[in-house]
């Protein structure tokens, strides 16, 4: 193994290795930490430094990609030399093209630079609290299931031989408490995650603390009747359920025609209180990008408004294909072709607030958590989902509810969205929604 | 061998100078290839090669893991530092000689030379799926073939070096009739190189994909609530997986975040039911020769007629919990401390025909095709998807269903199976928990679980 280039160095060499093909770089290094506690005992202490660099070669409509961990001369000859034998057997329908040189911008506000600078003692400490302040919260906390701190900062490059050369930083912190708590012979799970871009602002203790409160309140949790109920998806469940449909909008599963969305642009689908929008500029979010995977400007880019379906995600080359305006949301990895992926969707908050929503008849049951989207057949849209929830009678919580499925199909049930709550929290990944109430929800427990 | 021994040393001493009480090195270098068709034409072609490696110490049950890309020699002892540094203390431990490298086959390389048959065979799939019925309207076929090299050396005399070569293929075909759609798979994996591509009968799995997206399609949804259900072999093994399996490793059992805490030699299951992890199958997706913290692999039994018998044990459970290793120790890759992980899981063949159990059942669910699960093993709670289902009436099995999940918990299911057939089968899947995603197989004979919640239509 010849000499480790650094990632600038690497790149440089790479673009030179082109000779007459057009080439794109994408690249990522990143740097993490993170820290578990078991048994008020640090229980696993990780840190990583890793970068990976991605070469996509364009030769007329021909396309190939490959990717290295390493950055040697010979293995990054060896990668320029695969994409290049990739290249030869993918004939791609139509050309795509490499963004000339350009001015790209930038987005300060994904990067802290005080969050690189936090000591390592203080993770340590922050750690600890996560699990601690949970267990001395309450007895019949019985323990802490997950519990972990963790930070990562990344840096991402974009550059090619038509001049376009750009990369930006970003970094975030995330800590969750899960608890156990008993509950007569049974457990009980829950718990809480939250992720900042300040240090100072992640408060482990109001985390661990909500763990555990979130926790006890699941005890005495009984099966719903089999019926069809009110239902309220919480906020965070209303993330779970928007994520469902994030694909539906990419302009590839348009053209494959996967997509329940073909031929649905203009058309009312969704429900008129229902507004949704891929926006890449949330300063707290995680998809956030100030350029797309070709190197494009981010665009905000509405996906509903009013129940109608305003736009697909595009790419430059299925703008061109489809005939749809270009929406920069080209989406790779060095270790993936080209694609389209949303960055971070956001529902429109609603003017309901959440007590008005749970007040909207005699019964209803609020669903906090979907478990799992193994049940989800994302084609049809048809769904059986397990869930966790709350049975709230006359807008009083009445019991915690478990062991039940919610049926239905996902575009009937955004169809059928009659009031949207003005709750939306504070982001821990890319979905962000308000509340959401929907009438005649199959739910399946006891017999 | 990726490292020169003399260099791995040199990382495990410098891991063990500030006090640590074990130190690992484990270091992989993977070469991975991807073949995609679609639109009825080669759609990807994608080459990649990872290489890092990660360090491991532990003090008592205090564990660092410290990984990186670079595998200089500086680098290496860097990150041995640093792992060392954050276990900082004033002992010094010695570590114990490596023996001679043990070295458990070499990987067969990726083929560089013409990668024609791997064409042919998504080529195969895609006509095969179109041409079996003009509702078919795209097919999505992919094939990949992964070479890895690990190689391990520890602070207790382990020095060892394994080659894996997987291969796995999937096929998904949509169909589409009045505005529905919907679409069916199936895959393929096992431990191969390209030449065992040969092995795999595309045709059917082209046919089950067309044939399933076609059935579904014109299916009703399945009536909702409680009832019996007869799981059939291979994939429905997915039910011991996700209901038990996850519970017995010790990653759950040394938190006390397990229902199956305290159980050890109790009765947790139905006396037909007993239960094996068994990483030595030959070929089978999740077989290895060693884990990844270097130990041997093993056939362990979980439970012999309804009495646990073993969890499932890495080296750190053991520690915590002081049951002895069972080679389970595995990770996706080096970006992972390793943590216990399930290989080959099944349920061991019983008795009954599958005539014998059908016609038990007055008014139930016949779940032919199973999709993919999670659990929350601190209650047990697990939920699976039904790819293809029938109703189950009066001993017969009628209309096919669609739109099936099953809930349980896993003592009472486990508890619940009252009837286990005779002709046991695995099927290839992959695992995802807290060391990564990882190559697995299920399996089962036929069960009858006299009770599940079936969700589906009011």
């Amino acid at each position: 193994m010849s000499e480790l280039m650094t990632m600038d160095d690497a790149i440089d060499y790479v673009l030179k290795q082109a000779t007459g093909l057009d080439l794109e770089v994408l690249a990522h290094e990143k740097k993490s930490t993170g820290v578990g506690y078991q048994n008020r005992k640090v229980d696993q202490f990780t840190f990583s430094e890793t970068h990976q660099l991605g070469v996509r070669i364009l030769d007329g409509k021909n396309e190939g990609v490959a990717f290295t961990e390493s950055l040697d001369r010979e293995s990054l000859d060896e990668v320029v030399a695969q994409a290049r034998d990739n290249a030869r057997m993918i004939q791609k329908e139509w050309t795509a093209e490499l963004r000339p040189k350009s001015d790209l911008p930038k987005m300060d506000a994904l990067f802290n630079p005080k969050l690189e600078d936090v000591p390592v003692d203080k993770k340590l400490e922050a750690a600890g609290i996560l699990e601690a302040a949970a267990l001395d919260f309450d007895p019949a906390i019985k323990a802490v299931a997950y519990t972990r701190y963790s930070d990562v900062s990344a840096r991402t490059w974009i550059a090619n031989t038509r001049g376009l050369r750009g990369d930006y930083r970003q970094n975030f912190c995330m800590a969750y408490t899960y608890c156990v708590a008993q509950d007569g012979e049974n457990s009980v799970v829950a718990g809480e995650t939250r992720a900042d871009r300040d240090f100072a602002k992640l408060d482990p203790r109001a985390i661990a603390l909500e763990a555990a409160q979130k926790a006890l309140a699941r005890r005495g949790a009984v099966r719903p009747d089999t019926g069809v109920y009110t239902v309220v998806f919480e906020n965070r469940a209303a993330e779970n359920l928007i994520g469902l449909v994030s694909g539906y909008f990419s302009g590839k599963s348009i053209d494959e025609g996967t997509s329940p969305l073909k031929g649905k642009l203009g058309t009312q689908v969704f429900s008129p209180k229902l507004s949704l929008s891929d926006d890449p500029f949330h300063p707290r979010a995680g998809g956030s990008r100030p350029f797309d995977e070709e190197g494009f400007a981010s665009k905000k880019t509405p996906l509903i408004e009013n129940g109608v379906v305003k736009n697909f995600l595009t790419n430059s080359v299925l703008a061109r294909k489809l005939s749809l305006p270009h929406t920069a949301s080209a989406s790779r990895s060095p270790s993936s072709d080209l694609d389209v992926g949303s960055t971070n969707l956001v529902v429109a908050n609603g003017a309901s607030t959440f007590a008005d929503l749970v007040s909207s008849d005699n019964k209803v049951i609020v669903v906090t958590n979907i478990q799992g989207s193994a049940g989800f057949r994302a084609t049809s849209g048809d769904f059986s989902l397990p869930v966790e929830g709350e049975l709230y009678e006359n807008g009083r919580k009445v019991s915690p509810l478990k062991d039940f499925l919610l049926s239905g199909n996902i575009l009937k049930i955004l169809g059928d969205v009659e009031a949207v709550g003005d709750d939306a929290k504070d982001p821990v990944g890319s979905v962000i929604s308000p509340s959401l109430l929907v009438r005649g929800v199959n739910v399946v427990g006891k017999s | 061998m990726l490292i020169n021994e003399s260099v791995l040393k040199k990382v495990i001493d410098a891991a063990l100078s500030k006090g640590a009480d074990f130190a690992e090195i484990y270091v992989e270098d993977t070469r991975k290839k991807q073949f995609a068709f679609m639109d009825g034409k080669p759609d990807k072609a994608i080459s990649g090669h990872t290489l890092g490696a990660g360090v491991r110490v532990f003090r008592g049950t205090e564990q660092i893991y410290v990984y990186t890309n670079d595998l200089s020699e500086a680098g290496l002892l860097k990150v041995a530092r640093q792992a060392a540094e954050a276990l900082a203390s004033s002992q010094r431990r010695a570590a114990v000689a490596p023996g001679k490298l043990h070295v458990f086959g070499q990987p067969k390389p990726l083929k560089t030379s013409s990668s024609e048959p791997q064409w042919g065979a998504l080529r195969l799939m895609n006509e095969t799926a179109r041409g079996h019925n003009s509702l078919i309207t795209q097919v999505q076929a992919q094939l990949n073939e992964t070479v890895k090299s690990v190689h391990i050396m520890n602070s207790e005399g382990i020095h060892k070096f394994e080659g894996r070569n997987y291969l796995n293929g999937s096929v998904f075909a949509f169909a589409e009739e009045n505005g529905q759609r919907e679409s069916g798979m199936d895959r393929t994996a096992f431990i191969g190189s390209h030449e065992d591509w040969s092995k795999v009968d595309f045709k059917a799995m082209a046919l089950k994909a067309a044939g399933q997206s076609l059935r579904v399609l014109r299916a009703a949804w399945t009536p909702a609530g409680e009832m019996p259900v007869l799981l059939d072999s291979a994939f429905g093994g997915v039910i011991f997986h996700e209901a038990c399996g996850h519970g017995l490793e010790t990653t759950s059992v040394a938190k006390n975040a397990s229902v199956f805490c305290g159980k050890m030699d109790q009765k947790i299951a139905h006396e037909s039911v007993t239960a094996i992890d068994d990483g030595t199958r030959d070929g089978d997706y999740g077989s290895l020769q060693i884990d990844d913290e270097g130990e041997a692999t093993q056939k362990t039994t979980l439970i012999e007629n309804g009495i646990l018998k073993s969890y499932i044990v890495d080296k750190m459970g053991s520690r915590k919990t002081g049951y002895k290793i069972t080679g389970s120790g595995r990770r996706q890759d080096y970006r992972f401390a390793p943590t216990s992980r399930m290989r080959n899981t099944y349920i061991a063949a019983g008795p009954h025909s599958f005539e014998d159990m059908i016609k038990d059942i007055d008014y139930g669910l016949y779940a032919r095709d199973l999709g993919g699960g999670s659990v929350n093993p601190a209650t047990g709670s697990y939920n699976f998807a039904v790819t293809e289902a029938f109703m189950v009436r009066n001993g017969r099995i009628e209309e096919q269903v669609k739109g099936a999940s099953l809930i349980g918990t896993g003592i009472d299911t486990l508890g619940n199976i009252v009837k286990v057939g005779k002709d046991l089968k695995l099927s290839p899947g992959t695992c995802g928990s807290s060391s990564g995603m990882i190559p697995v197989t299920v399996g089962q004979p036929p069960l009858l679980v006299s009770k599940l919640t079936v969700g589906g239509k009011v």
